[in-house]
């Protein structure tokens, strides 16, 4: 991160994010149709299923494939765990240390292990998720086009309950803990754009829609979203067409799909002093501890609602076409497409991380925050633009150091 | 990949030539019988150059294992490690890492139970998005969820990039990660 400062006055902050999808956009091309769950999987040890999810939607648009009900239901399940996963870690581990005074998640399990171990094992209900339907925790294999390689029996699933209902206990008092966090105030006003589905706090699928009105198919998506090379970083940046910047992730998921929420983390979420909308991205730990509980509730429902699918697949059946998939990454909408010929090779692929959409936003709250603390010296200056940063869960994983941050001041 | 770039680890290098005689293919590290459970770790991305030598290092390894020591890839995320080595009475982790010393490729051996000071301070807190390897043997350490017994096998690296292959320093270094890990699992056998 980069800040000049000319006079007393903040005249450019750069961010610059080392983004992996670009790569892979190469590496897809002329490769096989069967091929992008298990190789974008790779992009992000955090998220493998977000890029699995999108990967597979897009495919089997693109060749006019449907998943029977059963199968899309085990694929929610499996998204479900990521999101417990993802959200646990960045709560406990990288986020709750900056607001109970510890410099890392280390400090925290010296001074606080009750809550570090309570942590772990609620991180481990997402993992047993991923591992019973994924296949493995890490990178999950038995995802394929059009459903899985095997689907697990009621049996095996059973037990998964059990402890999903303990996580969904331990999520709601996590909800109250970080709700008594001491938030800084700072209000948004960036465009809020997240999935939103009628029926379901939007995971797996949706609509694109916005505050401001954005409402879209996911295929048009590029017709209203664009990225933009920007000189000072590798990543391009997204924006809406003639709007500009704009957030995705939970503050905008939250804020859209309140409704959808279950009511269990509709509850929690009054409770911890959340109104229907949640435009602090400070508050962003709130609104994961909420999400967290949203999950719980929503695999426990799956696996008691559960019925062995028929098959472990549809047939995917390569054809020339284009397809589109969105779905709901952790810390955002992450967009896939894919242009393929008769044959399934892939021609073309477009891969939009939530990241690279926020990139953005983020910079614009970095601006206003070194802005109103151009006093601080650049070691308590770097300290609060991590914090701000981490709000955002930023995918930056493959980056050893955190933040190079340097500033100038001239 | 761990560790920050230009970090001073205090560590026992022990590679580069001076690597411990291997078992030989199929000689079985572990006596049949034996309840110990031995937990291989190979810790990285494999589309990211030289971050991928923790995992080609294991995945070169395995059939030099016997069948029951458990071989696992990794991104390296801290609490999926620990879950890795839960129950495990020896895991090694072998993981590519940024240091200026030793030289691209060097193999550093770091017993985590009896040099706790070489782990110490290196990379804590370094990511945004995930805790590393160093992260996870401290995090153990303050929870008592160590392994009586863990080994890091550590690769500097070379390139980052992104993209598939090892870099040629690195690759020439993979068999001597080989040897040490194997020679790590036998040395357990022979306990």
């Amino acid at each position: 991160m980069h800040v000049v400062i000319t006079d007393g006055e903040v005249t450019d902050v750069r961010l610059r994010i080392y983004e992996p999808p670009r790569f892979f956009e190469a590496l897809l091309r002329g490769r096989a149709f069967t091929e992008p769950p298990d190789i974008t999987a790779r992009i992000c040890g955090i998220c493998p299923v977000a890029y699995q999810m999108s990967s597979c939607q897009a495919i089997e648009q693109a060749c006019g494939a449907v998943l029977d009900e059963p199968l899309r239901a085990l694929r929610r399940l499996l998204y479900c765990g990521e999101w417990i996963e993802s959200h646990v870690l960045h709560i406990y581990f990288l986020h709750a240390p900056d607001f109970l005074g510890a410099s890392s998640a280390l400090e925290l399990a010296r001074d606080h292990r009750d809550l570090v171990e309570k942590a772990l094992r609620l991180k481990k209900a997402g993992n047993d998720i991923m591992e019973i339907v994924g296949g493995r925790a890490i990178h999950p294999i038995n995802v394929r086009l059009g459903g899985f390689y095997r689907t697990p029996t009621k049996r095996e699933l059973r037990p998964l309950a059990e402890r999903l209902r303990w996580a969904r206990d331990a999520a709601l008092e996590t909800v109250q803990l970080v709700a008594g966090f001491d938030f800084p105030d700072l209000e948004i006003d960036h465009e809020l754009v997240a999935l939103h589905h009628p029926d379901e706090y939007a995971i797996t699928e949706g609509r694109v829609v916005s505050d401001r009105g954005l409402d879209i198919e996911v295929a048009e998506f590029l017709e209203h979203i664009v990225e933009e090379h920007v000189a000072h970083s590798t990543s391009l940046h997204g924006h809406i067409i003639e709007r500009g910047r704009y957030l995705v992730g939970p503050l905008a998921r939250y804020t859209l799909n309140y409704d959808q929420l279950p009511l269990v983390a509709r509850e929690a979420a009054t409770q911890a002093g959340l109104g229907r909308e949640c435009r602090n991205p400070f508050r962003s730990i709130v609104v994961r501890a909420v999400e967290t509980v949203a999950a719980c509730d929503e695999a426990v429902r799956i696996i008691e609602e559960y019925s062995e699918p028929d098959r472990p697949a549809v047939p995917v059946l390569p054809r020339a076409g284009v397809g589109h998939g969105a779905s709901e990454a952790p810390r955002g909408i992450l967009y896939h497409r894919y242009s393929i010929d008769d044959e399934g090779t892939i021609l073309e692929a477009d891969i939009i991380p939530p990241t690279a959409q926020n990139q953005d936003a983020i910079e614009a709250d970095l601006r206003k925050l070194v802005t109103a603390n151009l006093e601080l010296d650049d070691h308590d200056l770097q300290h609060l633009c991590e914090q701000s940063i981490r709000n955002y869960d930023p995918c930056i994983s493959c980056s050893t150091h955190f933040l190079d941050f340097t500033v100038e001041r001239r | 990949m761990d560790g920050p770039a230009g970090a001073a680890p205090v560590a026992r290098e022990a590679g580069r030539g001076t690597a411990t005689p291997v078992a030989a293919p199929g000689e079985a590290p572990t006596a049949p019988g034996d309840p110990r459970r031995v937990v291989v770790v190979g810790v990285g991305n494999s589309l990211r150059r030289d971050d991928g030598a923790g995992i080609a290092v294991v995945e070169r390894a395995r059939p030099l294992l016997p069948p029951r020591v458990e071989v696992r890839t990794l991104s390296g995320e801290a609490t999926t490690l620990l879950d890795a080595w839960a129950g495990a009475d020896l895991a090694v982790v072998v993981d590519a890492v940024r240091w200026d010393h030793p030289a691209a490729g060097g193999v550093t051996r770091i017993d985590a139970i009896s040099e706790p000071d070489a782990v110490t301070g290196w990379g804590a807190g370094a990511s945004s998005h995930g805790l590393g390897v160093a992260e996870a043997v401290a995090l153990a350490r303050a929870l008592d969820r160590l392994p009586p017994r863990l080994i890091l096998l550590l690769i500097a690296l070379a390139e980052e990039g992104q993209g598939e292959g090892l870099s040629p320093a690195v690759q020439g270094h993979v068999d001597e990660a080989v040897a040490l890990l194997v020679a790590e699992v036998t040395a357990a056998g022979r306990l």
